[in-house]
């Protein structure tokens, strides 16, 4: 499920985004998932101080069961930044999971025959605004512009 | 909401532009550790390294 700055992009945002911030399902066979497709995209760490190719170097260890140890993963990918988050906190700094997302997520089409499972906007803000970052304050008018404008979709789970 | 492949495209291409990580960019684990270092990030690897390597001992013992 997508959250964060490019969640705020797939509902229309303009501002810039630098990462793909997702939330995950957190149970073994899900996680297994996830490290078979990070292990496709040829996922490596990503922290001050390597190089990407350094990064690049180290073994491939993305499994079920050491993803299962991680909680906040920042990634380098070869297709762009991707952060896999365990939750995001909502107004008042509770966090919540993939599941406590799910019923008032949204699927927007991307592409033909290829939807993406977004987080509603008012969990995007939330999210936002308990962050309370410079770039969070940035982003939240034209967010809350956006969901303000927005119909609340039809059940979709 | 429609997204061209256009749009998607200068999407990947901007995020394939991003600067190097910073220092409140990086992976923390769920114990709480914050592999903010090149050496903590190798030393998590040795970790993992070793756990494997025990998990398939116990693995070929039981077999």
């Amino acid at each position: 499920m997508f959250v964060g700055g490019a969640a705020g992009n797939l509902y229309g945002a303009t501002r810039a985004t630098q990462d793909v911030d997702i939330l995950v399902r957190r149970t073994p066979e899900n996680l297994d998932r996830v490290g078979a497709a990070l292990r496709e995209l040829n996922a490596r760490l990503r922290v001050e101080g390597f190089t990407d190719e350094e990064a690049k170097a180290l073994p491939q260890v993305w499994d079920g069961i050491t993803l299962g140890r991680t909680g906040i993963l920042t990634l380098q990918t070869d297709a762009g930044q991707l952060d896999v988050l365990p939750d995001i906190p909502d107004a008042d700094g509770r966090r919540l999971t993939y599941d406590d997302l799910l019923p008032s997520a949204e699927s927007l089409p991307l592409r033909p025959g290829f939807a993406a499972l977004v987080a509603s906007p008012a969990a995007i803000i939330a999210s936002k605004e308990w962050a309370g970052r410079p770039k969070d304050h940035e982003a939240l008018p034209e967010l809350r512009a956006l969901a303000a404008r927005r119909q609340p979709p039809a059940s979709q789970h | 909401m429609d997204f061209t492949v256009e749009e998607v495209e200068a999407w990947k291409e901007r995020m394939r532009a991003a600067p190097p990580a910073t220092a409140d960019d990086h992976t923390v684990l769920r114990d709480g550790r914050h592999l903010d270092t090149p050496e903590k990030v190798l030393a998590w690897y040795v970790e993992i390294g070793a756990m494997t390597s025990t998990e398939a001992e116990e693995f070929l013992a039981h077999r």
